[in-house]
Formats: C-alpha cells, structure tokens, sequence
C-alpha cells in the first residue's frame, strides 16, 4: 500500500517534470535552525522559547525554465526548546517534531515558498514537581532563503515566519494559543542530478 | 578562489535575504522574550486549589496546592521558621499570588511555582491581627486589620497616612475583629465581623469608602469565612452554631441557614467556589476539607485532609486557565 502510494506520487510529479521539460534533479536539503518561537497564554502572556531546530527536505522539480524552477517538497522540522523564562529552581523544555508539505520557487539563487505541517509537541515542566503536556497543531510557513552552489552541493541562509493555533481541545486551555516562529537556518543541499522517475526507481529497485 | 566565493556570497539575494530577515526581527524583537511558562505546560489548564493553614503546636505555617479533585501536588512554601502566618490569599498575575501575613504583618508576594516569598506591600500601619485579603482590580487590594480594613494599590498604602481606607466604624457598619473578605458581582465589599456577628456591605468604588448595609440578623453567630458565588448568592459560616448560611450577595435578604447540625462542619475557617458551582469548607475542628452544594448536601466530607488542612485560614481557587 505504501510502495503504491510512494509510486503515485513519484509518477505524478515525473509527468508534470516531463511535461515542463524540467531539468533539474531530485534535492536533499538539510539545515540547522536557531528558532524563536511565543505561544500565547490565555491571559495574553507569551511562553517565549529558543534552542536548535534541524529540518530534512526533499525537493522533486515540478517546472524548470532557465533561472526559474519550481519544486514541491517534504519536510520533517524538529525543534529542541527551552523557555526563556526558565531559571535554576525551575525550567521547561520542550520538543516540536512533525511532517509538512510545501511548494518553492527558485529565481536564480533566491528560493521563496511556503509549506505546511503537522506538528506533535512535548512540553516538560521540572520544578518543585514535574509536569508533562502534549498536543498536535498545524502551522503554516513561508520562507526566503539564498543558495551558493559548488558542484552538486550547495550552502545556503534561510530565514522563515510561521505562524499556527493550538487549539484549546488539544491542551484544555480556555483559549487556543497562537503559535509564531521564526528561524534562521544554515542549509546544505546535495542535488542527486536524477529526475523524480529516475530517483524513485532507484529506492524500489532492489 | 577565496575571492570568487566572498563574491558569491554577497551578491543580491544574500543582500535581499539580509534586509528582509533584519527588518522583520527589528520589528519583532531580536530573539524572544518570555513573560512566563505556558500554562498548558505547568498545569494551569486543569485549575489548582491553594490552602493556607497555621497550625500553633508543633508550629506549621503552610501554603500547599492541590488538583481540582483535591489530590495533593506539593507544599509550595512553608513559613514555620520564619513565623509567617498566612492568613489571606488573593491573585496577582497568572502564576503568582498575594498573601496577607500576620507575624510579618505584611503583603507578600508568592511565586506558585518556585515557591519564592518576597514583600509585595507593607505599611507601618499594620500593628494588629492582619486576616483575609481580596483583589478589588489589577493592583488593588483591600486587607482585614483587626477592627479595620486597609487598601493598597501599586502596593502602596491608601491613603498614604492618616486613617485606613475603612476605619472601625462608618456610618452603620462597626469592624468588631474582622475577619473574611469578599467582593460582590456589583463591586461592593462583603465583611464579615466576628465579634459583633455581622454581615457589613461597603461602597468601595471611590478613593473614600461608605456603608451601604450591616446586616445582624442571624444572632451572635460568630462569621467568618465568606464568599460570593456566580449564583448570584454569598454563602459565609459561622463558630458559634457551625453553620453556613446563604444570602443574596447584595444583602438584599436576610441569611438563612444551609447546613447546620452536621458533624463535618466544626468551625468553619475558611470557603472557596470549585468550578463545579460546589462549595468548599473547611472544618477547623475535624481538620478537614469538605465538598458541599449549594443545596446544602455534603458531597465529599473529606475532599482533603492531611498535615496541611490543620487550621486552614484560607483557600483560593485558581480556576483553569
């Protein structure tokens, strides 16, 4: 079931390459962040957090005409928080892992785009006593980034805003909390110089 | 080569990616800052109840916290060495509270988190028996001396010199050992006076205060704890017939009797309202906390009891947030 749906979506965005004569290969692209994130509390207050993100991505190339190309992509984000507010008696660290889906444009060495994920949080409370929550939340997120390339590797800065509700069903809160996040991200990108056809025959391959 | 790189490196995105990013962390602050913890996180979302006891032999004067189903959390802070009795709480912000407390005769400040006591208001003019405070607006509160009540606000004394806020007798309401506060839905101060077994009813709306009622009428009954209830009711109990009586909260009518005659009311100290509508009691006599209705049924006779419930002198609900 899996392989079938990992072949559709490959075949779908092999014939849209071949429709758009696109030339460009299937990218790797991973990235160390340094994220600010606030969520709001319900009497307006904001839990500000900081620490390191790390983030996977997959382009396919969807559209390619000269110094413009066009690329859907998957992304698996992971931020590893600690709230500013924390001190030596008492401290909250959180963790924000999830999957999303985006679209980018790249002009040159510019890239713009915006993606969309599914995000599982993990907050943990160390004090007098300790306290653990958990909530899933969706957050959209549009980004600007350069790239400098050096053969098939490239080194590039991003910078993304995202922004998100926690709803109050997932945390029992009396209000959903906004979620507003903005990194700055190191990334390093490999292009495997395969089309999408090419690339998904050989994982299935044996 | 190093050259051609740095030359790479500052050409037109970079610049566009730079200035993009620079003004959109100007504008938003560099970095974060964090007014607190995310209550989801600290367990705010579910509500907590605070109780303050003073327990004179062996000397234990406590503030713990308990879940809205009265399963003990943590003791937050203990004043037993430094003879702080807590006698009043009432909140500040979302994770801390103000304590009236005897001994210091002072306001103090109380992280519910850490723990952490530090002086929030005092006054040279706290010289008797401080007991319940209550929260008028942001900043403001107004606390029980003795036969008086004193009000701070931007923790400073008001008015600065000179009598308190309320003295021992205005117009029809004479302070005789005051002890409970509260504040009704219309803004106006609820008293309860123990020694002269009153219900006193204050205009609290400008910078001097007015009686606006002394209510008598349910004999030498002794009150002292109060609370108001979004009933639209105040309830308070009483030493010398351990009871609890309901009004309306305006005094608009007369005190009747809710439950009297039960063995798990036996001094009741000190009240709070559970999100549920239903009351809690606290029993100094049985050391206990109770679970009651508005109808008067006794739900749970025994919703907390342990070390802390000895000599409750207050309970806050904080409710979830």
């Amino acid at each position: 079931m899996v392989r079938n749906l990992f072949l559709f979506f490959t075949s779908v965005l092999f014939s849209l390459r071949t429709l758009a004569g696109a030339k460009d290969g299937v990218l790797f692209d991973g990235a160390l962040g340094l994220p600010a994130i606030t969520i709001s509390n319900p009497n307006g207050e904001n839990a500000g957090y900081e620490g390191i993100s790390l983030q996977g991505r997959l382009f396919a190339p969807i559209y390619s005409d000269g110094a413009f190309h066009t690329q859907l992509h998957g992304v698996l984000r992971y931020h590893d928080l600690e709230n500013k507010y924390s001190s030596d008696g008492q401290t909250e660290v959180a963790n924000h892992i999830g999957p999303g889906v985006g679209l980018s444009i790249r002009l040159g060495r510019l890239t713009l785009g915006g993606e969309y994920s599914l995000m599982k949080a993990r907050h943990y409370y160390i004090g007098h006593i300790g306290l653990k929550t958990e909530y899933d939340y969706a957050v959209g997120t549009a980004f600007a980034g350069f790239v400098v390339p050096f053969g098939d590797l490239s080194v590039g800065l991003g910078y993304n805003y995202s922004v998100g509700k926690i709803k109050k069903d997932e945390t029992g809160l009396s209000k959903d909390s906004d979620y507003a996040e903005q990194s700055i991200w190191f990334h390093m990108t490999y292009n495997t110089g395969a089309s999408v056809g090419d690339f998904a025959r050989k994982l299935v391959r044996p | 080569m190093t050259k051609k790189i740095l030359k790479k490196f500052f050409q037109i995105p970079f610049v566009v990616l730079a200035v993009v990013s620079g003004v959109h962390f100007s504008l938003s602050g560099c970095g974060v800052s964090s007014d607190g913890f995310y209550m989801a996180a600290i367990g705010f979302n579910e509500g907590r109840i605070l109780v303050a006891n003073n327990l004179g032999n062996p000397v234990a004067y406590t503030i713990s916290m308990y879940d809205l189903q009265g399963n003990f959390i943590q003791m937050i802070t203990d004043g037993s060495l430094s003879g702080f009795i807590f006698r009043g709480m009432a909140p500040l912000d979302a994770h801390s509270m103000v304590v009236s407390t005897d001994g210091a005769d002072e306001l103090k400040q109380l992280n519910l988190l850490s723990g952490e006591l530090s002086t929030y208001a005092n006054s040279s003019f706290f010289a008797g028996n401080l007991y319940d405070i209550v929260r008028q607006s942001d900043g403001v509160y107004l606390a029980v001396e003795t036969n008086t009540i004193e009000k701070f606000s931007s923790q400073a004394r008001v008015p600065p010199t000179g009598n308190p806020y309320i003295n021992t007798t205005l117009g029809s309401c004479t302070i005789s050992t005051g002890r409970g506060l509260a504040i009704n839905s219309q803004g106006e101060l609820l008293l309860t006076s123990y020694a002269n077994s009153s219900i006193l009813r204050y205009d609290i709306s400008g910078s001097t205060s007015s009686c606006l009622s002394a209510n008598a009428t349910f004999g030498a009954q002794q009150p002292v704890p109060i609370v108001v209830h979004p009933n639209g009711n105040l309830y308070f109990g009483t030493w010398a017939n351990d009871a609890i009586y309901e009004a309306p909260e305006d005094l608009s009518g007369n005190p009747s009797i809710l439950l009297s005659g039960d063995v798990n009311i036996n001094n009741p100290s000190a009240m709070a309202v559970l999100p549920n509508g239903n009351l809690l009691v606290a029993s100094d006599g049985t050391d206990t906390i109770i679970e009651m209705t508005t109808a008067g049924a006794v739900v749970n006779s025994s919703f907390i009891k342990n070390a802390f419930t000895s000599s409750v002198n207050s309970i806050y609900v904080v409710p979830p947030q």
